[in-house]
């Protein structure tokens, strides 16, 4: 279905239809959807004094699980799929900004997705909206960079993509509060706190979110200028199976 | 005119092309040599999509510094194995790569025709069409972009010979603008369409010019008719150029160098024969 939407997407805004999704990716989060249901479940977690084990989940749900499954899920989905790298790179636009306008509508889907799950987990925690839509924005902003600069610059095949993704992501949106690192590097401060057992909220829009979504910004940045120059991606001219 | 000056092609280790000079001007021009010896790799420098290591290319006088954008607008690659989305129709397809060029979509519909994939042909989804009809696929692609430089790198696999004489008949009428470099390790696709050859033998030019000059170069042909053990020194000692069976442990051989006995003729030598008297000297 999703790949449905990207084809009518394409279809409105150019007049022409390509594929830039491959549907089989959206099987992957059905190997998260355990962990989802038992944190939003209340089952696992021990919050703070004042903190439900329901809102606990919802944090761990919007702040790790969205953003990590969706890195997999797009890198996966995007790694050497639609028209031939050779072809396309011989257009007008750089590919690595070519691939913005030719995902842009995939991307605006897992944001809306993403937006509706952090409202679903809200209502059913009883949190604060904003609380965990941010945190799980910026998580998305995160994933989406560390996909882009993986398939758009060094066009691994789709397992070594989603692995890569799923590691860069994890290593940004859960391992600084799992090793109670700085809170200068967490992007849900709320959680890093709870996690502290301490209870209260803190703004949601905190250093830690401000840091990596600048960091995503000059990853993405960087892929696109270095090389300036298409020839210079050594890949480019080499094209191997769909699979690794 | 896009001018090739020394041109060199280093992947780590390995050497894919070196010294390689030449100058390119509307025709069709036959790039020929064994697989591996850096035909894909100079199409690709060709085209804008890689860089050489050593070495200068020139467009129309002017060198080109590391931004390649000029070269990706006036040439059109077609790789050997285009990768086409099976779920997609080629009209769509094909719309897509032009509109991501910036090019008139406009020629697409009469080279279906031509190409017989037109009505509802084009409108199928490319996963559907045999291996044939998908190379006819990427050959309208690259026909339609009307780009002044065409490189085609093994475009008449999979066509039947029907289709062959349609591709070479277009490729004629394209060659009156454009500059059109056909790469083929199959030498007697080009014998009767180029106007000039270019052989790469592990990553050097070991010929550039007419295939009449090739042909005139090539050492004397036999063919004559002998049994297993015939073949097999020939074709060990590299003057086997074909070899037919005609019965049991009875074969027809077409070999270079000196008569083996005097049943054997002499007859013309083809492209094909002196392709491979020039190669086997290199190698």
């Amino acid at each position: 279905m999703l790949g449905h939407v990207t084809i009518r997407h394409q279809v409105l805004r150019e007049g022409v239809a390509v594929r830039t999704f491959r549907p089989g990716a959206l099987a992957l989060p059905l190997a998260a959807f355990p962990l989802a249901i038992g944190w939003s479940t209340g089952t696992y977690g021990q919050p703070p004094v004042g903190v439900t084990s329901f809102q606990l989940g919802a944090h761990w749900v919007v702040s790790w699980l969205i953003p990590v499954t969706s890195a997999c899920v797009l890198s996966f989905g995007m790694a050497r799929f639609g028209a031939d790298r050779r072809l396309v790179a011989a257009g007008s636009t750089d590919p690595r900004s070519r691939w913005w306008r030719d995902r842009g509508g995939l991307i605006a889907i897992f944001a809306i997705v993403t937006a509706l799950a952090a409202f679903s987990q809200s209502t059913t925690a009883d949190e604060p909206y904003l609380s965990l839509l941010v945190p799980s924005l910026g998580g998305l902003v995160v994933a989406v960079a560390a996909c882009h600069v993986l398939v758009a610059r060094f066009d691994p095949g789709p397992g070594v993509a989603a692995g890569a993704a799923g590691c860069i992501t994890t290593a940004v949106v859960v391992l600084p509060y799992l090793t109670g690192g700085p809170s200068l590097l967490v992007i849900d401060p709320t959680l890093a706190d709870w996690m502290r057992h301490v209870p209260g909220r803190s703004h949601p829009i905190s250093a830690g979110l401000l840091l990596w979504t600048s960091v995503a910004a000059a990853a993405i940045t960087a892929a696109r200028l270095l090389p300036r120059d298409v020839s210079r991606l050594r890949w480019i001219t080499k094209e191997a199976g769909d699979h690794d | 005119m896009i001018s090739v000056r020394d041109v060199g092609k280093v992947f780590g280790a390995a050497t894919a092309l070196q010294g390689v000079t030449f100058d390119l001007e509307p025709g069709i021009v036959a790039l020929l040599g064994r697989n591996g010896a850096g035909k894909s790799t100079l199409l690709g420098i060709l085209a804008g999509l890689a860089v050489e290591s050593s070495g200068v290319i020139a467009v129309d006088g002017a060198p080109l510094a590391a931004d390649r954008r000029a070269l990706r607008a006036a040439a059109t690659l077609l790789p050997q194995d285009p990768r086409l989305d099976p779920e997609v129709s080629a009209k769509a397809l094909l719309r897509y790569l032009l509109t991501v060029r910036g090019l008139d979509t406009a020629p697409i519909e009469g080279l279906l025709d031509r190409f017989g994939l037109g009505g509802a042909l084009g409108d199928r989804a490319i996963g559907t069409l045999s291996g044939g009809m998908r190379q006819r696929v990427g050959l309208v692609y690259a026909f339609a972009t009307e780009t002044r430089m065409l490189l085609l790198d093994e475009p008449t696999t999979g066509l039947d010979p029907w289709e062959r004489l349609r591709f070479t008949s277009h490729l004629a009428h394209a060659a009156t603008n454009a500059t059109i470099v056909y790469s083929t390790h199959v030498v007697s696709d080009i014998e009767a369409i180029a106007n000039r050859v270019l052989v790469l033998e592990r990553g050097r030019l070991i010929f550039d010019g007419s295939p009449d000059v090739l042909v005139s170069m090539s050492p004397p042909v036999f063919v004559a008719e002998g049994d297993e053990s015939t073949a097999a020194r020939l074709h060990g000692s590299g003057a086997l150029t074909a070899v037919t069976r005609v019965g049991p442990n009875r074969y027809r051989v077409r070999f270079l160098g000196e008569s083996l006995s005097d049943e054997a003729k002499q007859v013309e030598p083809t492209l094909n024969d002196a392709y491979i008297a020039l190669t086997r000297s290199a190698a």
